[in-house]
């Protein structure tokens, strides 16, 4: 089996800022990776090089088998992104929005509108699904946005902090839809600021610093690595962040 | 994919974001009431304020007006493209579907679409209030149509330019700071509201030889049954004209926002 992901000395600079530095990753098919790393350490921007948004300066990255450089258009077609920023339209209704997503995925209106109509339940947003979405709260255009990356059934998942914004029973009902998924042979790459978040989702971590991976493992090896017990300390550890 | 097979996906997807932006207006009923509500208070105001003071020489005042704030109305409504898309792109939505396996070009062609049809609905209101304060179209139906059609398409090419110029700028109001920029001097140094032959002689030529002087000259003649197939060509070419450049540039501008 071919690896979901694999990406390879991925650079990236931005004016006065080296974004990456050299990232390798692989993500096996049918796993989940979390990307864990401070504040600027370049997580996103690593999804959005491997997302197909941003083009890398250096290094290589396949997704679902195909260059994200070369065939785009490929990538586009296999992955689901749910990004930061919840990118829901506030002048369209949460159904209208999945529909919208559908449609753009080329699903008949019919077929679109049963898909919205399924993830608008499974995220709790039935209740509030014709009404636009400026007017939800934050989790709830969160949960709409992460909603919209399912739309398609992608066989690759990219959350960007899925659960930033989520209260702890949606964060729980988040884990259960993510761990649905992975059953169903879904890979996802994820980024996290909750190690515990890592650690239950998470089959191998990867410890982002300063552009580059640090440290990469499941949370156990990464534990044991650092001789710390929480999965927390071992971060601080790895990111020179504590002594 | 063959390439038939993309041009019915990028059709689809066209028609697709159109209905999005369309159903952005049906959402604020009143934002397309006013916007059309505006260029029939020109109309009415122009034609009452400006009969006395300018002459117009063989024809009324009102047949002169009309055609002439029903192409500056169309272009000026053409730059708030230039806004909606710098606002999706700020807000990131233009990001999001950018990870989607759709036609890149579709993003822009279902809004420049939803606009042309919005432009549709205000050239039709104008042309009513228009009537209500004396015009006469002596060219017949079939000739007005004609004026309509060419408005609107004079428009949709505009609204690629401006699309254009809402990829580059850093945020709406930026966008709309530069699209008047671009629409303002087109709208009054033309034959809107005056006779070029009435403007000092270093803005003449500009005036006279200016795009929205070619439409309008061409919407002139069509809605009194005058001879209008020259003015009518060189208004076509211009269009396409715009179109042939700003389509592209629009394109690549957008693809390019990867890098
Ligand atoms: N579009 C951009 N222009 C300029 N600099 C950027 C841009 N995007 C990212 N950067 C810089 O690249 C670095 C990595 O940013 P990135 O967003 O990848 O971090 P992150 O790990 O996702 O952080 P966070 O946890 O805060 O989301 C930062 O220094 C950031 O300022
Ligand atoms: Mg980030």
């Amino acid at each position: 089996m071919t690896a979901a992901i694999r990406a390879e000395g991925l650079r990236k600079g931005y004016p006065g800022v080296r974004a990456l530095r050299g990232v390798d990753l692989e993500v096996p098919a049918g796993s989940v990776l979390a990307l864990l790393g401070p504040n600027g350490a370049g997580k996103s921007t690593t999804v959005r090089i491997l997302t197909t948004l941003v083009a890398p300066d250096g290094g290589r990255a396949e997704v679902a088998g195909f260059d994200v450089v070369r065939h785009p258009h490929r990538v586009r077609a296999a992955i689901g992104v749910a990004g930061q920023y919840a990118a829901v339209d506030g002048r369209l209704t949460g159904r209208e929005n999945l529909v919208l997503f559908g449609r753009l995925h080329r699903m008949p209106h019919r077929a679109a509108l049963r898909r919205a109509g399924e993830l608008l339940d499974r995220f709790d947003l039935a209740a509030a699904a014709d009404r636009l979405a400026r007017t939800y709260s934050g989790g709830m255009r969160r949960r709409l946005d992460l909603a919209a990356s399912l739309v398609a059934h992608a066989p690759v998942l990219f959350l960007d902090e899925p659960t930033t914004g989520l209260d702890p029973l949606r964060r729980e009902q988040l884990w259960a839809v993510v761990g649905d998924l992975v059953a169903e042979g879904t890979s996802v790459l994820l980024t996290t600021q909750y190690l515990e978040e890592a650690e239950r989702l998470a089959d191998r971590v990867a410890v982002v610093d300063h552009g580059r991976v640090v440290a990469e493992g499941t949370a156990e090896q990464l534990k044991h690595r650092t001789g710390r017990s929480s999965l927390d300390a071992a971060f601080l550890a790895l990111t020179g962040a504590a002594a | 994919m063959t390439t038939v097979d993309t041009l019915r996906w990028s059709a689809a997807d066209t028609l697709v974001l159109a209905g999005r932006s369309l159903r952005h207006w049906r959402r604020q009923p009143e934002l397309l009431l006013l916007s059309t509500a505006q260029p029939v208070l020109l109309v009415l105001l122009f034609t009452q304020v400006f009969a006395g003071a300018v002459a117009t020489p063989g024809m009324r005042y009102v047949d002169w007006l009309v055609p002439g704030v029903l192409v500056q109305v169309v272009a000026w409504d053409s730059a708030k493209t230039a806004v909606g898309v710098a606002e999706d792109l700020a807000s990131s939505t233009i990001e999001r579907f950018r990870t989607l396996p759709m036609s890149a070009p579709a993003v822009l062609a279902g809004r420049t679409l939803a606009d042309a049809a919005r432009n549709l609905f205000v050239v039709l209101a104008m042309l009513a209030a228009g009537t209500l304060v004396g015009l006469r179209i002596p060219g017949g139906p079939v000739a007005a149509a004609g004026a309509v059609a060419l408005t609107v398409a004079f428009g949709y090419a505009l609204t690629w330019l401006f699309a254009y110029v809402g990829l580059r700028a850093r945020g709406g109001e930026a966008a709309l700071a530069g699209g008047i920029l671009v629409v303002f001097p087109l709208m009054f140094a033309s034959s809107a509201l005056v006779p070029v032959e009435t403007m000092p002689a270093w803005l003449r030529p500009v005036a006279a030889h200016q795009p929205l002087t070619a439409v309008i000259d061409a919407v002139r003649a069509l809605l009194r049954g005058q001879p209008a197939a020259s003015a009518v060509a060189t208004a076509l070419a211009w269009t396409a004209a715009i179109l042939a450049l700003a389509v592209p540039a629009a394109v690549r501008r957008f693809r390019k926002l990867s890098t």
